[in-house]
This record gives structure tokens, C-alpha cells and sequence, in this order.
């Protein structure tokens, strides 16, 4: 039996996914392995996940690329603010550096079948946006607790970065605490924190990605067999995840433009304000060494070889 | 045996007198963070980023040191429904076996957070500013050696005269000796 | 067994926090899981968010209680409604009910507003039965109205269960106004009648402007913070911090009618009441988690479920068991212990985790002066003198009036859920 928590409630696309993956493996393996979900977060959110994994109470779970950075650094390869402009960029590096990521998580004890993308996040405010330089302070943003390198950025804007944990955001954007956030479309619907917003920067800023991690030592219990069936399903079942994702922005998106959000695209000077801002403080924070981003050149070269050839 | 015994209330009295102190610093600091960070964020329009990790740590120390203050004061909340019509021989045998197995139930308690927070150490998440989690957490197992400590000693002293359960019971105390 | 001699151990006088301690060890060695999971549950409290809202309330109102804003207190009640019948009870209703939704303490309230009641009553007329039960029931009133600890206490209960339900502490605090008022109503009313053949208050009523000017300081602060929260203007914790620090500088720094010396002997007392409460959450954090791991609530609701045909049905049998509940057990225990069992099975019937929360918060108010063991009547008896038979029989009708309140609250999720906006 393998126990796995997840964020997503019960009736969510996710949970779907997740109860048609275990349906396949209990078929598959003739009940060998039976799969039992922890859903809608009663195990506590993505560290407390982590630590009951290490302490054996659970031996999966549903994770945010950027909650894994607490154990490799590979992942932040895929968390880093304004250097993908596109989609098209994003897929053209998978194939070479999901495996890269995929490998250092192995060796941290974590085995992901695969890695499904939740789309681009952008920024959404009460105002529409300036230039990077007529932001002031008075911008007050949402960063994730524990995303460095996105408050740096955003400092380095000008603008005040606010960390809170997800919970709190939608409380915070009530009070006034915080006026601005990152988010899917998609996301920001769910999470009702379009409410709040007027404006929407159509500017990409990360990719967000989620996953399966399984603890190897559980993995290595199965039989052969039984492992390579249970992988097979659940990295089905985040690519059909990443399929729904992509529906479901794009509808949201129409949603979004019907209750009257504004989405703008920014000049391509602005875009490139942003980009500047966004490699300089990467540079600064990973010469300094508050930031490791294995693979980085490498992936910045494919990247730059790819915009050369358009 | 007297002096022994004179020595040892003087050493509770500064352990006491200490906890008060420490449970003070913490709870005004508690206040001007939360002022601070309302008035630079209405005055300002900035946010203090690391003030909601201090004030939540400052919350778990302030538990954890008022637990102890409150074992040696007798001020856990229990239910004690029955030692009010129990013989005082029984009722003092009874005392001793609840304050023992509490001790003990703390002494676990302190062992199994002495354990995490080495596991936590292994994680090396930040609290806030500087301030690692495991640093913060570092109380948890502080405040249970510490209280088993106070509960073993109760084991061995009288049962206090049964005033019921939890709260406002501090001030009846005192108004009753006042009056 | 264990479950056996830890009752056993609990009615002996063990420490409640010990006594859900070995319950959550016993729960986790049973189900083979690392003991170490019990250390991390605990450590939670200092995790959560809102329970930074605790020291502060508690710290202001035990300040409030060792000053003379009490006297105050009743001194603008005489001055505003001593010529209306039942007056003095009904505005002490409402300082009961605002001092023990600040300090989460009904034992609080009886020990400093109610000493300061009692003898007004009386010398209004009242008859000693009847200002002993409004005196004793009436401080019990204020659970159900913001900032009321159980109030927060119930959310993060909830939030533990059912995370994606987003059972807000604001939702509560907004549910709660409706069912709380009726309550008060009910006790208000209820004066009215009993006062309506007395004799107005015999004793020179004190003049209104002197007593407001009095009161000036304090005056301001209920709807400064009630008003801030309602209003979505300030956070609950925010609350907590203007609560705190306002009655500090007033109290200490402005009237000096407590000396800085004798802080850290207050912020002690109020700190024991956090931690030994913050202490039994943790214990019970972990208890949650092992009943959770072991799906122990689907259990029970498959076990009932066959038996129950209504969600009204459902909650009379949840009436009853936190009634009982209620008549041994500490109200923080109860909610502590029974809201994570009850939360799921309650919404696997449909019922609204908010609506659930203040039918529970009602029980257990009611539980603070129910006999044996209600520690209000325990309080009083010892405060007042009086026989605790005597306190048991004053109380009586007043419970009986609460108690069809309760019904009410039961029978019509809309007076709960109306306000939050849930219906
Ligand atoms: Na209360
Ligand atoms: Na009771």
C-alpha cells in the first residue's frame, strides 16, 4: 500500500487523475499494490508532506516544483522568474532537462514519473501596469513564502514583495496587505483572487509545474514490475493533467477578459526591463551564493540557440 | 534538611521570577512587532517580510515557557471530578500517581521533540531573518525536560486544595487572600 | 484498554494535555506509525497563523480584569439604564458578554465583572436566586461573539480537518452574532418579566456624563476592534495587537492605575492561561492526525449513517452528546476532542462545517454552567459563598431558557449562516 497526500480536494481534476491512476495499478498489478490518498491537504501542506515521507507515514504525495527545492537544487532550473518567453520555449528544453531533475530528485530520495505543467503565471493588480521603472513601493506583491529569488526580483523592481503562505493571500488581497499577485488564469479563478484584480500584465513570468513525488525506499519495496506499472500510470496521468491545465487557462483567460479584467501585453521594451532585472539579480544572488541553479548555462544556451533560429 | 529545603524554594523563586520576565519580553515584543508592522504598512505602504515567522515563533515560546510556569503553579487544566469525594490518604496517593505519570508523559514528549528537531535540522528551512526553524523549535524539548522536572516535584508535595478546573482561578486566589 | 485507563487517569485529576498525550502515542503505536510524528503535530502551534491572536486577547482582558474598568464598567450601566425594567441586567448581559468574548475566559468574567454585579443587582431589587443564576449563566455569554477564543479555537480545529471546506475565522465570527444575540435576548428578556413587579432601583442613580468621561478610555476599544474585524478593515491578529497595546498604554501608561512593577505577575497569569491551552491543542493536533491517518471519522459515519435518516436528526444526537459533553468535560477539551470526530461525519451529512461550529460553541456556553462539574457554578459558589446546591438551583431557569435558544440555533442554519453570507 502506498498512502499519498495531496492539496487538491476531493472532486478536483487532480483527485480525478490521481483515482483513475490508482484504479489502472490496482488492475494492473491484480491489487499488488493499492494505492490511498490523503486529499485536500489533511496532511498539512507541501513541508509537513516532505518530513511525514521522511518519517514513513505517508510515501507520496502531490508537489509543486518549487516545493521540492527543499531537496535539490535541479528544480529551481524550472522556477525562474522571466526567462522563459513562451511555451514553445518551455517544451523545446523538456526533453533534455526533465530527465536532469528527474535524476537529482532520485538522488534525493524522491522518484517523479514525470513533470506536468500548470502553465504561466502572470501578474494581476488593481491598476494597470507602468514601465518596471514607474513601479514604486506603494506595488505591494504577493511572493510565495520562501521564494527568494522572486522577492529579489521584485525588489530589485522596486516594488515591495510581501511573502505569505498560499492561505493567506486571499485575506491579505481583502485588507489591502497585498494588491498585486502572480498567478495561472486559471488558478486565480479557482482561488477567487480575480476578484480582486483589474488588470492582468500578459507578460509570462514562470512556468509552474506540480508532480508525483514517491519516496524510493516505498519504490524499492515493490517488485520490479509492480514499479515500473505504478510510474507508467501516474506519469500517464500528469500528462493528461497537463492537457486539462492547458484547457483550463485558456478558458479561464476567456472567463477572465468576460468579467472585465484587462489584459495587456507590454511593450517589448518594457518585457525586456523586466528580463534585464530578472538576470541581473539571478546573477548577483547565484555569484554570491544564495542561489544554486545547476544546468543553468547549458539550458540558457539552448535557449538562446532557439530564439537565434526564429 | 531546612536549609536544603529554604535553598531550593529560593532557586524556584529566581526560576520563577525569570520565566515572568522572559514571558514578558516576549509578549511586549510580540506587541510592538504587531504595531510596527500595521504602522509601516499603513503609513508606509511596506511590509516587514519576516515579522509574521517572529511573531508565530514568539507564540511558541510563550506557550511553551507559560507551560512551565503552569506546572509548577498547578495551572494545567484538568478535570478532577472525582478526588473531590475521595478519602485525603487516597486522594494524596492518587495526586502522587497523576503527577508521575505526567512527568513521564513530558519526559517522552521532550525525547520525541529532541528528535525532530534534529530532523529539522537536516531540512534547514528559515524561521525568520537569520533564524532557523529547528532553533525555534528548540523550546519544545526545553520546556518538557523542564516541566517533567516541576511535576516530579509535585508528585512529592501535598495536592493543592481543589479550587476547580483552568480559569480566572489565579485572581480568585488572590482576591480570597486580600479579603 | 488504554482508552479505559486513560479516562480513568483524566477523572483522577491527570493533566488534560497529558492525558490526550498518551491517548495520541497509544493511537500512533497502534497504528505502527514513527512516535515522532506526535512531536511534530505539536510543534504546529507555533505554525498556525491565527493563534498569534491568543496571547494578545488574553493578555488585554486579564489586564482589563485586575483594573477598576470593571467598576467602571457598572457605574455607566446604573448611570445609562437603571430606570428601565430589567435594565441593569440587560446591560450587564452585554458587559458579560464583551468581557468574556475579549478574555475567552468565562471563569474571568465571573471573578471580576461579576463580583462587581452581583452586589448591583442586589441592591436594584433583584432577588439573590435570580442575580445569583443571571450573574453565573450570564458570564457564560460572549462565546459566541468576536474575538471569543473558542470561536478561533473551533476554526483551527476545522481548518485541520476539512482544509478545503475554507471555514474562515472570520465566517465564525460573522456567524456567530445572530445565534449569540438571541441568546442574550432570550436571558434579556427573561429580566424584563422578573423585574416588571419590583420597585425601581431605590439607591440616587450616579449621572451619565461623569461616567462616560470615566470610561473614556475604554469606551472606544469594543467597536474600534469589533468594528475593524467585521469591517474586513483590520485582521484578526491585528485586532489582537490594537486590543493589546491600546488597553497596555490606557491602563498602565495613561490612567497608572496599574503599576509597571506588577506587569510581568499579569502577563504570567495570562500567559498560563495561553499555554496551558496552546499545550492541550498541540497534544490534540496530534490525536487529530492519528484519528485522521486511521480514517477513523468515515468509520464512525459508516457506522451511523444506516441508522440516522436526517441531517436534523443527526445534529439532536450531536445536541445531546455535547450536552453531555459539556457537563464533564472542560469546554476547550470538548471542542479539542470531539470537533475533529464530529466535523467529518457532520459534513458527509451535509451539514455546514460554520452552522456545526456554532451549534457546538452554544453546547459548550451552556456546558460552562451546567451541573456537576460547569466551572462557572464552581466559580460562583466560591466567589460568592454560596452553596453550590444553591448556585445549581438559581441557574436552573436560565439554563432551561438557553436551552430552547439552542434548539433554535439547531433547527435554522440561516440565523447562523445568514450573516457569512453561506446560505
Ligand atoms: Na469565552
Ligand atoms: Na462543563
Amino acid at each position: 500500500e502506498l498512502r499519498i497526500a495531496t492539496l487538491a480536494p476531493d472532486g478536483s481534476s487532480w483527485m480525478n487523475e490521481l483515482r483513475e491512476a490508482e484504479r489502472r495499478i490496482a488492475a494492473a498489478t491484480e491489487q499488488r499494490v493499492r494505492i490511498r490518498y490523503y486529499p485536500g491537504g489533511v496532511m498539512g501542506d507541501a513541508s509537513a508532506v516532505l518530513r511525514r515521507m521522511r518519517l514513513n507515514q505517508v510515501q507520496g504525495g502531490a508537489f509543486t516544483v518549487g516545493d521540492l527545492a527543499a531537496l535539490t537544487s535541479a528544480v529551481n532550473l524550472y522556477s525562474l522568474p522571466f526567462l522563459f518567453e513562451s511555451e514553445a520555449d518551455v517544451q523545446a528544453i523538456r526533453a533534455e532537462f526533465d530527465p536532469l531533475i528527474m535524476a537529482a530528485l532520485a538522488d534525493a530520495g524522491m522518484v517523479i514519473p514525470g513533470l506536468s505543467l500548470g502553465g504561466f503565471a502572470y501578474l494581476f493588480g488593481r491598476e494597470s501596469f507602468p514601465s518596471p521603472e514607474q513601479l514604486s513601493t506603494s506595488w505591494r506583491v504577493w511572493v510565495p513564502a520562501g521564494d527568494e529569488l522572486s522577492r529579489r526580483t521584485l525588489e530589485a523592481a522596486g516594488v515591495s514583495p510581501v511573502p505569505l503562505p498560499l492561505a493567506d493571500v486571499y485575506t491579505s488581497l481583502q485588507t489591502g496587505a497585498i494588491n498585486t499577485f502572480a498567478s495561472t488564469p486559471s488558478a486565480a479563478i479557482i482561488l477567487q483572487w480575480h476578484t480582486r484584480a483589474r488588470h492582468m500584465l500578459d507578460l509570462p513570468i514562470l512556468m509552474t509545474a506540480g508532480t508525483i513525488g514517491i519516496d524510493s525506499r516505498a519504490l524499492q519495496r515493490l517488485a520490479e514490475a509492480d514499479r515500473e506499472i505504478v510510474l507508467k500510470e501516474f506519469g500517464q496521468a500528469l500528462e493528461r493533467l497537463e492537457q486539462v491545465n492547458q484547457r483550463d487557462n485558456e478558458s479561464a483567460r476567456q472567463a477572465l477578459m468576460e468579467q472585465g479584467i484587462r489584459i495587456s501585453a507590454p511593450s517589448d521594451e518594457h518585457a525586456e526591463t523586466w528580463r534585464r532585472i530578472a538576470r541581473d539579480t539571478r546573477q548577483r544572488m547565484i555569484e554570491s551564493g544564495q542561489i544554486e541553479v545547476p544546468n543553468l548555462d547549458r539550458m540558457i544556451d539552448v535557449l538562446n540557440r532557439l530564439h537565434e533560429a526564429e | 534538611m531546612k536549609q536544603n529545603k529554604r535553598l531550593s524554594q529560593s532557586i524556584q523563586d529566581d526560576l520563577e521570577r525569570l520565566e515572568g520576565i522572559a514571558l514578558t519580553v516576549l509578549l511586549l515584543g510580540l506587541i510592538a512587532l504587531g504595531l510596527s508592522q500595521i504602522v509601516m504598512r499603513n503609513l508606509f505602504g511596506m511590509a516587514l517580510p519576516w515579522a509574521d515567522g517572529a511573531m508565530r515563533a514568539a507564540v511558541l515560546w510563550l506557550a511553551m515557557i507559560a507551560g512551565i510556569t503552569a506546572a509548577g503553579r498547578m495551572r494545567h487544566i484538568r478535570i478532577d471530578v472525582l478526588s473531590l469525594w475521595l478519602p485525603p490518604g487516597l486522594r494524596r496517593w492518587l495526586h502522587g500517581l497523576c503527577m508521575i505519570t505526567t512527568a513521564l508523559v513530558c519526559i517522552q514528549m521532550c525525547w520525541l521533540s529532541l528528535a525532530m528537531v534534529r530532523l529539522e535540522f537536516e531540512f534547514q528551512t528559515a524561521a525568520f531573518l537569520g533564524v532557523q526553524t529547528w532553533m525555534v523549535q528548540l523550546i519544545v524539548p526545553f520546556g518538557f525536560a523542564m516541566m517533567a522536572v516541576r511535576f516530579l516535584g509535585a508528585a512529592f508535595a501535598p495536592p493543592p486544595e481543589t479550587i476547580p478546573i483552568e480559569l480566572g482561578q489565579e485572581q480568585s486566589r488572590q482576591d480570597g487572600q486580600a479579603s | 484498554m488504554i482508552i479505559l485507563i486513560v479516562i480513568v487517569l483524566a477523572l483522577i485529576g491527570l493533566p488534560l494535555f497529558a492525558v490526550i498525550a498518551i491517548g495520541a502515542m497509544a493511537g500512533f503505536h497502534a497504528a505502527e506509525l514513527d512516535l515522532r510524528l506526535v512531536a511534530m503535530e505539536f510543534q504546529r502551534i507555533g505554525e498556525l497563523p491565527v493563534l498569534v491572536a491568543l496571547p494578545l486577547f488574553t493578555f488585554a482582558g486579564v489586564l482589563v480584569a485586575h483594573s477598576q474598568t470593571p467598576a467602571r464598567l457598572v457605574e455607566l450601566t446604573r448611570a445609562a439604564l437603571g430606570w428601565l425594567p430589567g435594565g441593569l441586567a440587560i446591560l450587564g448581559l452585554i458587559m458579560f458578554a464583551l468581557m468574556t468574548a475579549f478574555t475567552g475566559a468565562s471563569g474571568i468574567t465571573v471573578v471580576a465583572l461579576g463580583s462587581l454585579m452581583l452586589p448591583a443587582l442586589l441592591a436594584a431589587g433583584f432577588q439573590r436566586q435570580f442575580a445569583l443564576g443571571l450573574v453565573t449563566t450570564g458570564s457564560s455569554m460572549g462565546v459566541l461573539f468576536a474575538p471569543s477564543l473558542p470561536l478561533i479555537l473551533y476554526a483551527v480545529v476545522a481548518q485541520q480537518v476539512a482544509p478545503g471546506r475554507a471555514i474562515g475565522v472570520d465566517d465564525l465570527f460573522l456567524a456567530g452574532i445572530l445565534p449569540g444575540l438571541l441568546m442574550l435576548s432570550v436571558l434579556a428578556g427573561y429580566a424584563m418579566w422578573i423585574q416588571r413587579r419590583l420597585p425601581p432601583d431605590p439607591r440616587p442613580r450616579p449621572a451619565l456624563m461623569p461616567a462616560l468621561r470615566d470610561i473614556a478610555w475604554e469606551l472606544p476599544l469594543p467597536f474600534v476592534v469589533l468594528g475593524g474585524i467585521y469591517s474586513g478593515w483590520l485582521l484578526v491578529i491585528e485586532a489582537a495587537v490594537v486590543t493589546a497595546a491600546w488597553v497596555m498604554i490606557s491602563l498602565v501608561l495613561i490612567r497608572r492605575e496599574i503599576a509597571l512593577p506588577r506587569l510581568p505577575g499579569i502577563i504570567s497569569e495570562a500567559m498560563m492561561l495561553v499555554g496551558a491551552i496552546l499545550i492541550i491543542l498541540g497534544m490534540s493536533l496530534a490525536s487529530t492526525n492519528v484519528m485522521i491517518d486511521a480514517q477513523v471519522p468515515q468509520r464512525i459515519f459508516e457506522a451511523v449513517a444506516p441508522h440516522i435518516d436526517s441531517r436534523i436528526v443527526f445534529l439532536l444526537l450531536v445536541n445531546v452528546i455535547l450536552l453531555i459533553a459539556g457537563m464533564v468535560l472542560d469546554i476547550f477539551a470538548a471542542l479539542v476532542i470531539l470537533a475533529p470526530l464530529i466535523i467529518p461525519v457532520a459534513l458527509a451529512f451535509g451539514v455546514d462545517p460554520v452552522h456545526l461550529g456554532i451549534i457546538f460553541l452554544a453546547n459548550l456556553q451552556i456546558g460552562y454552567c451546567t451541573p456537576p462539574v460547569g466551572i462557572n457554578l464552581f466559580l460562583a459558589s466560591h466567589r460568592f459563598g454560596d452553596d453550590i446546591l444553591k448556585i445549581y438551583r438559581a441557574t436552573l431557569p436560565f439554563l432551561g431558557l438557553l436551552l430552547i435558544a439552542l434548539l433554535i440555533i439547531t433547527w435554522w442554519p440561516g440565523l447562523s449562516l445568514w450573516l457569512p453570507g453561506r446560505t
